[in-house]
């Protein structure tokens, strides 16, 4: 498969002024046998000159798009085993816009605008590139511990739209923002829902789940805050497969964001393509 | 260049939700229940001890079930498994992988998951006879869950006519 | 007769072989652990075909101790099989493995000088193979090595 330019396409939509908020890339990989948790400092220091902020959070537990049957009842693995997963960390950049999310199974990225309204999206093209770097970064540190390159087995992209609906001359009706919304009098004050639809790949096979979630609540939220993401297994377990896997992702990920919000919202964010 | 398409438009999707949008559990990968069905307990017990078998378990080198390999396993179980069903075994393999297996009149069923995304399944029946038939699976397990499904076919019709 | 070392890969890594100096009539031993023991449809508790498969790892074989090393080093076969943890075990002989179209090699480490490695494909024909060649060495009480 050919891999995917990083400069941008001239296919894909494009905003002026798009509601985004936050965009996470990240890759789920087997954890190396050689990592123990004492090493936490040593991987922190791989990026700490540019995160030099630090925070611990619960850990997220392994995530994988499985098909073939409907889903049944989530069943619940409790991950007080010892050494089996520890906090994630954050190293967080000077202005705290940036995040790296680290543990021994997983590497994200996060840019995120709100605790710098200011602050511009750096855009996909060069944020994959940092992302990639970081990955070949961390993988080169497992193979002074051990030889072991990442087996990266699960890829995530995600973009988070806040939309507010509050304020001067904005429609404060969902189905004003997203085209499949459709209520009749009256709008409900709050809702929340997520719609999953599998990816395939041209040959028909599922590669994974596109997420389109919803939340609007005009009292706390000030708005509706819109996610899409795409989740999967890429198709090999390298560092390049699994970029591949996300710079796709983003395509469909920017087609589906014009296609499940109207016009009248391309028209307030500026849509240029 | 490969092209990815979802699998359902937004006009299907638009006639799909229309004023009727569900509240579904918010999305994540941390989503935690209580089990409901009696086999998840079970099934949770045993792989929380494989989880904490010591190096050398298996008289060699055998190292603990891995913790990927386990949530991967129970992530198939959710997805072919039905509520109801015998609780299936689980056995450990040397290097952190296990096998989940049905020893039933209809079938013996086996998948042996050596990582996540690498599985291998096998079933015999009388059809196939004791050799069976085995395939290599990665994300998709709809034949596993027809062959569940027709393994315990014979149980629900025996208790659809008792009742 | 002490073995010659086995032949390495780049790694280190003992490399699929059939050690000559394991003779036909030698005894190639398999622990069994309690964790590999199922129920059969009948509820007889028999071995898993999990026991009977190659670990997966690199140049992936079947974990045996070698029982004319054990013996040559003057140690007591069942004792040493059940050592420092107990498991049952079972026994082959290596001539039959090879007739089976298994290699039958040496993979000495320094927690057991006297491992072995059996290397072949482990399909289900296979691995009945196997079950059908193996008796028991330190039989686990109640527990069949053949399926019904």
């Amino acid at each position: 498969m050919m891999p995917i330019s990083t400069i941008r396409s001239d296919d894909l939509p494009d905003f002026e002024n798009p509601p985004l908020n936050e965009v996470v890339v990240g890759v789920q990989f087997a954890p190396p046998q050689a990592y123990q948790l004492i090493r936490a400092g040593e991987v922190w220091r791989l990026f700490a000159s540019e995160f030099p902020h630090v925070e611990e959070h619960p850990p997220i537990m392994p995530a994988f798009e499985l098909f073939g049957g409907p889903p049944g009842p989530p069943i619940s693995l409790g991950i007080n085993v010892q050494g089996a997963l520890h906090n994630r960390l954050w190293f967080l950049s000077p202005d705290r816009d940036q995040i790296i999310q680290f543990q021994p199974d997983r590497l994200l990225h996060n840019w995120r605008k709100s605790l710098s309204p200011s602050n511009e999206y750096p855009r996909f093209e060069s944020m994959i590139a940092r992302f990639e770097k970081e990955l070949t970064t961390l993988e080169q540190y497992f193979m002074s511990l051990s030889g072991e390159r990442l087996l990266c087995n699960q890829c995530e992209i995600s973009y988070i739209n806040h939309i507010p609906m509050t304020g001067g001359d904005l429609p404060n009706r969902a189905g004003a923002w997203l085209r499949f919304l459709n209520f009749g009098e009256p709008e409900p004050d709050d809702l929340s829902g997520v719609i999953r639809r599998v990816v395939r790949s041209e040959s028909g096979a599922p590669v994974g789940r596109l997420n389109c979630e919803f939340v609007m609540d005009t009292r706390s939220l000030g708005g509706l805050v819109l996610t899409l993401s795409i989740r999967g297994a890429p198709a090999g377990a390298d560092i390049a497969t699994a970029i591949d896997f996300l710079k796709r992702g983003r395509q469909l990920l920017c087609v589906e964001f014009a296609a499940v919000t109207t016009d009248m919202a391309h028209k307030i964010w500026g849509r240029v393509r | 260049m490969e092209v990815w398409r979802p699998s359902v438009g937004i006009e299907r999707l638009r006639a799909l939700t229309g004023a009727n949008v569900a509240s579904h559990s918010a999305f994540s990968s941390c989503v935690v229940s209580a089990p409901v069905v009696p086999w998840h307990k079970a099934v949770t017990d045993r792989l929380e001890q494989l989880l904490k078998l010591s190096k050398g378990w298996d008289g060699y080198d055998g190292v603990a079930v891995r913790f990927e390999n386990a949530t991967f396993a129970i992530k198939v179980l959710e997805l072919v498994f039905p509520g109801h069903g015998p609780i299936p075994q689980i056995v450990p393999g040397a290097t952190g992988d296990l096998q989940i297996e049905w020893h039933m009149d209809q079938a013996d069923i086996e998948i042996h998951v050596l990582g996540p995304y690498r599985v291998q399944a096998w079933r015999a029946t009388a059809a196939t006879g004791r050799d069976g038939e085995e395939v290599r699976l990665t994300n998709d397990f709809a034949i596993v869950a027809r062959w569940i499904n027709e393994m315990l076919e014979p149980r629900r019709a025996a208790h659809t006519t008792a009742a | 007769m002490p073995l010659t070392l086995p032949p390495l890969d780049p790694n280190g890594q003992v490399l699929p072989h059939d050690h000559e100096g394991i003779g036909s009539d030698d005894g190639v031993i398999r622990r069994i652990s309690e964790q590999q023991i199922v129920q059969d449809k009948s509820g007889n508790r028999r071995i898993s075909s999990m026991a009977f498969k190659a670990s997966g790892g690199d140049n992936s074989g079947m974990s045996v101790d070698l029982e004319s090393l054990i013996v040559e080093a003057g140690k007591d076969p069942r004792l040493y099989v059940t050592t420092p943890r107990w498991t049952g075990s079972v026994r082959f002989t290596a001539g039959k493995l090879r007739a089976a179209k298994f290699l039958v090699g040496y993979d000495p480490s320094p927690e057991n000088p006297c491992h072995g490695e059996v290397w072949g494909a482990f399909g289900r024909l296979q691995q009945r193979q196997l079950r059908n060649l193996a008796t028991w060495f330190v039989e686990i009480p109640g527990v069949a090595i053949v399926a019904e």
